[in-house]
Protein backbone atom coordinates (compact mmCIF):
# COMPACT_ATOMS: atom_id res chain seq x y z
CA UNK A 1 0.00 0.00 0.00
CA UNK A 2 1.33 3.44 -0.82
CA UNK A 3 0.29 7.02 -1.37
CA UNK A 4 -0.14 8.37 -4.91
CA UNK A 5 3.13 10.29 -4.48
CA UNK A 6 4.99 7.13 -3.46
CA UNK A 7 3.68 5.23 -6.48
CA UNK A 8 4.64 8.12 -8.75
CA UNK A 9 8.17 8.08 -7.35
CA UNK A 10 8.45 4.34 -8.04
CA UNK A 11 7.04 4.76 -11.54
CA UNK A 12 9.70 7.39 -12.28
CA UNK A 13 12.45 5.12 -10.91
CA UNK A 14 11.20 2.14 -12.96
CA UNK A 15 11.07 4.34 -16.09
CA UNK A 16 14.67 5.43 -15.54
CA UNK A 17 15.75 1.81 -15.11
CA UNK A 18 13.79 0.83 -18.23
CA UNK A 19 15.78 3.37 -20.24
CA UNK A 20 19.03 1.60 -19.27
CA UNK A 21 18.02 -1.89 -20.49
CA UNK A 22 19.58 -2.93 -23.79
CA UNK A 23 18.00 -4.81 -26.69
CA UNK A 24 19.80 -7.91 -25.46
CA UNK A 25 17.12 -8.41 -22.80
CA UNK A 26 13.65 -8.15 -24.40
CA UNK A 27 12.11 -10.16 -21.56
CA UNK A 28 13.34 -7.63 -18.99
CA UNK A 29 12.30 -4.70 -21.19
CA UNK A 30 8.76 -6.08 -21.22
CA UNK A 31 8.82 -6.88 -17.51
CA UNK A 32 10.10 -3.49 -16.35
CA UNK A 33 7.71 -1.72 -18.76
CA UNK A 34 4.84 -3.62 -17.16
CA UNK A 35 5.91 -2.83 -13.60
CA UNK A 36 6.29 0.83 -14.54
CA UNK A 37 2.68 0.71 -15.73
CA UNK A 38 1.67 -1.02 -12.48
CA UNK A 39 2.99 1.93 -10.47
CA UNK A 40 1.16 4.49 -12.65
CA UNK A 41 -2.07 2.53 -12.31
CA UNK A 42 -1.59 2.08 -8.57
CA UNK A 43 -0.97 5.82 -8.27
CA UNK A 44 -4.30 6.50 -9.98
CA UNK A 45 -6.14 3.86 -7.94
CA UNK A 46 -4.61 5.10 -4.69
CA UNK A 47 -6.12 8.47 -5.54
CA UNK A 48 -9.50 6.73 -5.48
CA UNK A 49 -8.71 4.97 -2.20
CA UNK A 50 -8.05 1.58 -3.78
CA UNK A 51 -4.94 -0.49 -3.04
CA UNK A 52 -4.73 -3.65 -5.15
CA UNK A 53 -4.22 -7.01 -3.49
CA UNK A 54 -3.40 -8.91 -6.68
CA UNK A 55 -3.02 -8.51 -10.44
CA UNK A 56 -6.62 -9.72 -10.84
CA UNK A 57 -7.85 -7.18 -8.31
CA UNK A 58 -5.95 -4.38 -10.08
CA UNK A 59 -7.43 -5.21 -13.49
CA UNK A 60 -10.95 -5.23 -12.07
CA UNK A 61 -10.39 -2.01 -10.12
CA UNK A 62 -9.01 -0.28 -13.20
CA UNK A 63 -12.14 -1.16 -15.18
CA UNK A 64 -14.35 -0.01 -12.32
CA UNK A 65 -12.62 3.30 -11.50
CA UNK A 66 -11.23 4.18 -14.94
CA UNK A 67 -13.50 2.60 -17.58
CA UNK A 68 -11.47 4.00 -20.44
CA UNK A 69 -11.16 1.37 -23.20
CA UNK A 70 -7.74 2.48 -24.50
CA UNK A 71 -6.26 2.73 -21.01
CA UNK A 72 -7.45 -0.75 -20.08
CA UNK A 73 -6.28 -2.22 -23.38
CA UNK A 74 -2.83 -0.68 -22.86
CA UNK A 75 -2.55 -2.12 -19.34
CA UNK A 76 -3.88 -5.55 -20.36
CA UNK A 77 -1.41 -5.77 -23.23
CA UNK A 78 1.53 -4.86 -21.00
CA UNK A 79 0.38 -7.43 -18.44
CA UNK A 80 -0.14 -10.20 -20.99
CA UNK A 81 2.92 -9.64 -23.18
CA UNK A 82 5.23 -9.34 -20.18
CA UNK A 83 3.71 -12.50 -18.69
CA UNK A 84 4.57 -14.36 -21.91
CA UNK A 85 8.04 -12.77 -21.95
CA UNK A 86 8.73 -13.93 -18.40
CA UNK A 87 7.38 -17.46 -18.63
CA UNK A 88 8.05 -18.59 -22.20
CA UNK A 89 11.36 -19.37 -23.88
CA UNK A 90 13.34 -16.48 -25.36
CA UNK A 91 12.45 -17.64 -28.90
CA UNK A 92 8.76 -17.16 -28.12
CA UNK A 93 9.20 -13.89 -26.24
CA UNK A 94 7.87 -10.88 -28.20
CA UNK A 95 10.59 -9.46 -30.46
CA UNK A 96 12.57 -6.53 -29.10
CA UNK A 97 11.39 -4.12 -31.82
CA UNK A 98 7.77 -4.98 -30.99
CA UNK A 99 8.42 -4.50 -27.30
CA UNK A 100 9.90 -1.09 -27.96
CA UNK A 101 7.24 0.04 -30.46
CA UNK A 102 4.06 -1.73 -29.29
CA UNK A 103 4.63 -1.99 -25.55
CA UNK A 104 6.85 0.93 -24.56
CA UNK A 105 6.33 3.64 -27.21
CA UNK A 106 2.61 2.96 -27.53
CA UNK A 107 1.00 1.31 -24.49
CA UNK A 108 3.30 2.45 -21.68
CA UNK A 109 3.42 5.94 -23.19
CA UNK A 110 -0.38 6.04 -23.25
CA UNK A 111 -0.61 5.02 -19.59
CA UNK A 112 2.10 7.50 -18.59
CA UNK A 113 0.31 10.37 -20.34
CA UNK A 114 -3.06 9.33 -18.95
CA UNK A 115 -1.60 9.20 -15.43
CA UNK A 116 0.10 12.59 -15.91
CA UNK A 117 -3.19 14.14 -17.01
CA UNK A 118 -4.86 12.59 -13.98
CA UNK A 119 -2.37 14.30 -11.68
CA UNK A 120 -2.69 17.72 -13.25
CA UNK B 1 -1.14 -46.47 -9.37
CA UNK B 2 0.35 -46.33 -12.84
CA UNK B 3 1.19 -42.70 -13.49
CA UNK B 4 2.69 -43.47 -16.88
CA UNK B 5 -0.71 -44.62 -18.13
CA UNK B 6 -2.83 -42.07 -16.33
CA UNK B 7 -0.98 -38.84 -17.03
CA UNK B 8 -1.78 -38.50 -20.76
CA UNK B 9 -5.52 -38.96 -20.07
CA UNK B 10 -5.47 -36.40 -17.25
CA UNK B 11 -3.89 -33.79 -19.49
CA UNK B 12 -6.97 -33.59 -21.67
CA UNK B 13 -9.24 -30.68 -20.86
CA UNK B 14 -12.93 -31.16 -20.18
CA UNK B 15 -14.73 -30.96 -23.51
CA UNK B 16 -18.05 -29.26 -24.18
CA UNK B 17 -20.67 -30.17 -26.77
CA UNK B 18 -22.29 -27.23 -28.51
CA UNK B 19 -25.76 -27.96 -29.88
CA UNK B 20 -26.99 -24.68 -31.29
CA UNK B 21 -27.67 -22.27 -28.45
CA UNK B 22 -27.30 -24.93 -25.74
CA UNK B 23 -24.07 -26.21 -24.32
CA UNK B 24 -23.52 -29.42 -22.39
CA UNK B 25 -20.48 -31.17 -21.00
CA UNK B 26 -19.33 -33.97 -23.28
CA UNK B 27 -20.73 -37.29 -21.90
CA UNK B 28 -17.24 -38.77 -21.60
CA UNK B 29 -16.17 -35.92 -19.34
CA UNK B 30 -19.35 -35.58 -17.31
CA UNK B 31 -18.09 -37.62 -14.35
CA UNK B 32 -14.96 -35.49 -14.16
CA UNK B 33 -16.98 -32.29 -14.38
CA UNK B 34 -19.31 -33.45 -11.58
CA UNK B 35 -16.50 -34.88 -9.48
CA UNK B 36 -14.50 -31.74 -9.83
CA UNK B 37 -17.68 -29.72 -9.25
CA UNK B 38 -16.26 -28.99 -5.83
CA UNK B 39 -14.70 -26.03 -7.61
CA UNK B 40 -18.09 -24.39 -7.96
CA UNK B 41 -19.12 -25.04 -4.37
CA UNK B 42 -15.84 -23.66 -3.06
CA UNK B 43 -16.24 -20.65 -5.34
CA UNK B 44 -19.81 -20.00 -4.23
CA UNK B 45 -19.75 -21.35 -0.64
CA UNK B 46 -23.22 -22.92 -0.94
CA UNK B 47 -24.61 -25.74 -3.07
CA UNK B 48 -27.64 -23.78 -4.27
CA UNK B 49 -25.55 -20.79 -5.29
CA UNK B 50 -23.09 -23.19 -6.93
CA UNK B 51 -25.81 -24.80 -9.07
CA UNK B 52 -27.04 -21.41 -10.20
CA UNK B 53 -23.47 -20.30 -10.81
CA UNK B 54 -22.67 -23.35 -12.96
CA UNK B 55 -25.81 -22.78 -15.05
CA UNK B 56 -24.98 -19.11 -15.68
CA UNK B 57 -21.28 -19.80 -16.02
CA UNK B 58 -22.04 -22.23 -18.83
CA UNK B 59 -24.84 -20.41 -20.63
CA UNK B 60 -23.49 -16.86 -20.31
CA UNK B 61 -19.77 -16.82 -19.65
CA UNK B 62 -18.56 -19.84 -21.65
CA UNK B 63 -20.96 -19.16 -24.49
CA UNK B 64 -19.81 -15.54 -24.85
CA UNK B 65 -16.20 -16.68 -25.01
CA UNK B 66 -17.00 -19.44 -27.49
CA UNK B 67 -18.76 -16.98 -29.82
CA UNK B 68 -15.83 -14.55 -29.55
CA UNK B 69 -13.38 -17.33 -30.45
CA UNK B 70 -15.45 -18.25 -33.49
CA UNK B 71 -15.47 -14.62 -34.59
CA UNK B 72 -11.67 -14.49 -34.27
CA UNK B 73 -10.95 -17.95 -35.64
CA UNK B 74 -8.20 -16.63 -37.92
CA UNK B 75 -6.16 -15.67 -34.88
CA UNK B 76 -7.40 -18.13 -32.25
CA UNK B 77 -6.43 -21.81 -32.18
CA UNK B 78 -7.94 -22.85 -28.84
CA UNK B 79 -9.35 -21.47 -25.63
CA UNK B 80 -9.36 -22.84 -22.08
CA UNK B 81 -11.08 -21.81 -18.87
CA UNK B 82 -9.58 -23.32 -15.71
CA UNK B 83 -12.27 -24.45 -13.27
CA UNK B 84 -12.47 -21.51 -10.86
CA UNK B 85 -11.73 -22.37 -7.23
CA UNK B 86 -12.19 -18.83 -5.97
CA UNK B 87 -13.84 -15.70 -7.33
CA UNK B 88 -11.15 -15.25 -10.01
CA UNK B 89 -12.09 -16.35 -13.52
CA UNK B 90 -9.19 -16.91 -15.89
CA UNK B 91 -9.32 -17.46 -19.64
CA UNK B 92 -6.39 -18.56 -21.79
CA UNK B 93 -6.63 -17.89 -25.50
CA UNK B 94 -4.10 -19.93 -27.49
CA UNK B 95 -3.27 -18.00 -30.64
CA UNK B 96 -2.46 -19.28 -34.10
CA UNK B 97 0.69 -17.20 -33.90
CA UNK B 98 3.83 -18.64 -32.27
CA UNK B 99 4.54 -15.24 -30.70
CA UNK B 100 2.42 -12.70 -28.87
CA UNK B 101 -0.24 -11.43 -31.29
CA UNK B 102 -0.38 -7.65 -30.86
CA UNK B 103 -3.11 -7.51 -33.51
CA UNK B 104 -5.41 -9.46 -31.21
CA UNK B 105 -4.80 -7.33 -28.10
CA UNK B 106 -7.64 -4.88 -28.62
CA UNK B 107 -10.17 -7.66 -29.26
CA UNK B 108 -9.07 -9.55 -26.14
CA UNK B 109 -9.30 -6.39 -24.03
CA UNK B 110 -12.74 -5.64 -25.46
CA UNK B 111 -13.94 -9.16 -24.60
CA UNK B 112 -12.63 -8.77 -21.06
CA UNK B 113 -14.34 -5.39 -20.75
CA UNK B 114 -17.67 -6.62 -22.08
CA UNK B 115 -17.63 -9.60 -19.69
CA UNK B 116 -16.80 -7.24 -16.81
CA UNK B 117 -19.83 -5.14 -17.72
CA UNK B 118 -21.96 -8.31 -17.62
CA UNK B 119 -20.69 -9.02 -14.08
CA UNK B 120 -18.17 -11.62 -15.19
CA UNK B 121 -14.88 -10.04 -14.10
CA UNK B 122 -12.17 -12.19 -15.60
CA UNK B 123 -8.53 -12.20 -16.56
CA UNK B 124 -8.15 -13.08 -20.23
CA UNK B 125 -4.68 -13.71 -21.58
CA UNK B 126 -3.33 -14.95 -24.86
CA UNK B 127 -0.64 -17.61 -25.09
CA UNK B 128 1.30 -18.18 -28.32
CA UNK B 129 0.76 -21.54 -30.00
CA UNK B 130 2.97 -24.26 -28.56
CA UNK B 131 2.86 -27.66 -26.94
CA UNK B 132 0.45 -28.82 -24.25
CA UNK B 133 3.42 -28.77 -21.87
CA UNK B 134 3.85 -25.04 -22.59
CA UNK B 135 0.25 -24.46 -21.54
CA UNK B 136 0.99 -26.08 -18.19
CA UNK B 137 3.31 -23.17 -17.46
CA UNK B 138 0.18 -21.05 -17.11
CA UNK B 139 -2.59 -23.41 -16.02
CA UNK B 140 -3.53 -27.07 -15.59
CA UNK B 141 -5.28 -28.19 -18.79
CA UNK B 142 -6.66 -31.25 -16.98
CA UNK B 143 -8.55 -29.01 -14.56
CA UNK B 144 -9.86 -26.77 -17.32
CA UNK B 145 -12.72 -26.56 -19.76
CA UNK B 146 -11.81 -26.35 -23.42
CA UNK B 147 -14.20 -23.79 -24.84
CA UNK B 148 -12.81 -23.72 -28.35
CA UNK B 149 -10.43 -25.60 -30.63
CA UNK B 150 -9.53 -29.19 -31.27
CA UNK B 151 -9.04 -31.36 -28.19
CA UNK B 152 -5.35 -31.47 -27.28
Amino acid sequence: MGTPAEHRLKADRHARFLATISDEFPDWLATVAFYTAVEWIEMMLAGRGHHSKSHFDRKSALKKHFPNRALNEAYNTLFNASLDARYLSIERCPAVDQIRSELIARRLDHITKYAASYIS
Amino acid sequence: MNHAQETPTRLRAIQLRWDGPTVVVHPEDESRFVKEGAWAVSACQSKLAAERFVQQFTSEFLTSIRIWCQEHAKSVAACYVPLPTNSNLNVFVVTQSAQYDFGLSEAVAELEFSLFEKNWPSDINQIPAGSMEDLQTFFDPAASIQVYGNPG
